[in-house]
């Protein structure tokens, strides 16, 4: 085809594009496809792929980026998007390795492979006031009437005059799920504002008075309150790393990598490599918020 | 290729028309690509119009119509699907934008075209043709960073401190739709306006009326069906905007217990939140494509209204 036609039929096709644009009544915005269709079946060229728990995310990242220095060719792809997310991803086959907070569904225990890389605890946090800064831990009862709706003002916690916001994250959150089966036996939770993953959280607890939620020890920040728990005996209990391990501290769950039946070799090797004493014992405690699984004194096999 | 070359060539061409020359080949092969297009494009939309359609009114069935649009818990996690909440917050959002945004729109649009000078006139669409350019992303952002906080004072000034409001909610959400239509209202109002014929207003003028009562006896009346359309329009984009509203609506799947200071949904907003954890095939995908299915008809009924109003308009003349 010679190049005036070409410059025609382009410049044809652009003015009838246009055309139709100013013609047409204007279609609403399509609704997205789901996100499913769009992650790619798992292929065998050295790239893994990830998805889940946003929780988890940060030590992935650790790992992913000593782990790609090291192991040249080798791709690792870590997406969040919350623990169910990770868990369907990795059962229906469009991941390697399924990211999640909470233990699998029991239907789902028959095809998944469990491998515990950490231990995480979680906690209350709170945008930093006034009205809060007594307020550093409360029993877990009264934890329970404050995310169920039934204590309403920080002021009944023994803080200031001002309203409580409740933030939730979404149902498919695994920190909301861990901190529901502690705290409230399950997901009772008082509807109210939701937020889809953790970042996006931790901005809003800043900006908005009055606001608790609950995160991850991984974002844990000084301009967060961070809420522990009281004893029976009135002893507040910190969500430290001691106090976790130990099990005075009862918000925690280990943080799975499941596989469906047994990995790939690309993804063995990296399982391998997040497993290693090397990893456990050196990088792991480089990143806030994350406890080796050998530290443990207790042990759980259920959320 | 020179341009004298090429017009050698394109007389020799059709001088030899009746043959099957390389040009009646690229001819067709243009024709044919056009034609593919325009198929394609077709093809598109009503594969996309059935699947929504057939998802849609399977997910509806699996719950029952009356529940989906009426129950007023969302809890897709536990099996509930009650809509209400969702079709409310996209129906008051949306009409709380066309009172904030469109009217206004409407009205400025009148005074541009009838009352403000040539150069006014001019400066004023260019800005609002970029305003009606930024995406909405940018809008939504700049509401969350501002906007929203200032509604909270705001909340806790009318309601009194310790009342449960805040600054996410539907008055939020309305504000920042009506922001974000009216440039496109506005623009399509001035198109409206600017076709009313200038011996019309001359007329007016003529016969002793003044610029206002040109204004709004002769011009506006004269195109009050294509303002509409336009007030329409701005109602469907605010119907449907997902990203700018996500971020201030507050995402509770509950009717706000304050009408304007209290977190709830839309339709868009929790399709957005929902998806990621909906697999295909599943009840809670069939239901969130049966409220995408509400909103499309939403935005259908008011195509057809637009439809409506044009060729009453055409059969007046």
């Amino acid at each position: 085809m010679k190049p005036n036609a070409i410059v025609q039929t382009a410049a044809a096709f652009a003015l009838s594009m246009f055309a139709c644009d100013k013609s047409a009544p204007p279609a609403p915005e399509a609704p997205a496809a789901p996100s499913a269709s769009a992650a790619t079946a798992p292929t065998e060229t050295g790239a893994v792929q990830l998805s889940g728990s946003s929780a988890l995310q940060p030590l992935v990242n650790a790992a992913k980026e000593k782990y790609e220095a090291e192991h040249k060719g080798v791709s690792i792809e870590v997406s969040a998007g919350g623990s169910k997310k990770g868990l369907t991803d990795v059962a229906s086959g469009a991941v390697h390795i399924g990211n999640s907070d909470i233990f699998a569904p029991p239907d789902m225990q028959g095809q998944l492979v469990d491998h515990r890389v950490a231990v995480q605890g979680f906690a209350a946090m709170a945008n930093k006031g006034a009205f809060d800064e007594k307020v550093t831990a409360i029993s877990l009862a009264d934890m329970a009437k404050v995310f169920s709706g039934t204590i309403t003002n920080w002021k009944q916690l023994g803080g200031g005059s001002q309203p409580i916001v409740i933030i939730n994250r979404s149902p498919n959150s695994g920190t909301r799920a861990v901190f529901g089966s502690v705290v409230l036996g399950g997901d009772k939770f008082i509807e109210g504002q939701t937020e889809d993953n953790s970042g996006a959280l931790v901005a809003k607890l800043k900006q908005t008075v009055g606001a608790i939620s609950y995160l991850a020890l991984s974002f844990a920040d000084p301009q967060l309150q961070v809420i522990g728990l009281k004893s029976e005996a009135g002893a507040a209990v910190e969500p430290t790393t001691a106090n976790i391990t130990s099990g005075s501290y009862p918000i925690w769950s280990y943080e799975h990598m499941y596989t469906k039946g047994q990995p790939s070799a690309a993804a063995k090797a990296f399982l391998d490599y997040m497993l290693s004493p090397g990893f456990q014992e050196h990088v792991l405690p480089t990143v806030k918020g994350f406890i080796p699984v050998t530290q443990m004194k207790i042990s759980r096999d259920k959320d | 290729m020179g341009p004298t070359v090429a017009l050698a060539q394109a007389e020799r061409e059709a001088g030899d028309s009746r043959s099957a020359s390389p040009a009646r080949v690229g001819d067709a092969l243009v024709r044919g690509f056009l034609v593919a297009c325009a198929v394609f494009v077709v093809l598109t939309t009503v594969a996309l119009l059935g699947f929504l359609a057939r998802t849609g009114i399977r997910g509806a069935a699996a719950v029952g119509v009356g529940a989906l649009l009426t129950g007023d818990i969302w809890k897709p996690e536990a099996g509930v699907y009650g809509g209400l909440a969702l079709i409310a917050g996209t129906f008051i959002s949306a009409i709380a934008a066309v009172f904030i945004g469109a009217v206004p729109a409407v009205l400025a649009s009148v005074w541009l075209t009838e009352f403000a000078p040539r150069s006014i006139r001019m400066g004023y669409r260019r800005v609002m043709e970029i305003a009606s350019a930024v995406p909405s992303v940018v809008y939504g952002w700049l509401a969350l960073v501002y906007l929203v906080p200032l509604m909270s004072g705001l909340a806790h000034a009318i309601r009194g401190h310790d009342a449960p409001v805040t600054g996410e909610g539907l008055a939020s959400a309305g504000l920042l739709l009506g922001i974000m239509i009216a440039p496109t209202v506005l623009l399509l109002a001035l198109d409206a306006l600017s076709r009313v014929p200038g011996p019309l207003r001359e007329a007016s003028a003529a016969v002793g009326a003044s610029p206002w009562q040109t204004a709004f006896h002769v011009s506006v009346p004269y195109a009050w069906r294509s303002i509409l359309v336009a007030i329409f329009f701005g109602f469907a984009r605010a119907a449907g905007e997902t990203m700018a509203v996500q971020m201030v609506i507050g995402g509770a799947r509950r009717l706000p217990t304050d009408l304007l200071f209290s977190p709830t949904t839309t339709i868009s907003a929790q399709i957005v939140m929902d998806m990621q954890e909906a697999r295909p095939g599943s009840t809670e995908s069939d239901v969130l494509f049966s409220m995408a299915l509400v909103l499309l008809l939403v935005s259908v009924a008011v195509v057809l209204v637009t439809r409506g109003l044009s060729r009453s308009k055409q059969g007046a003349r």
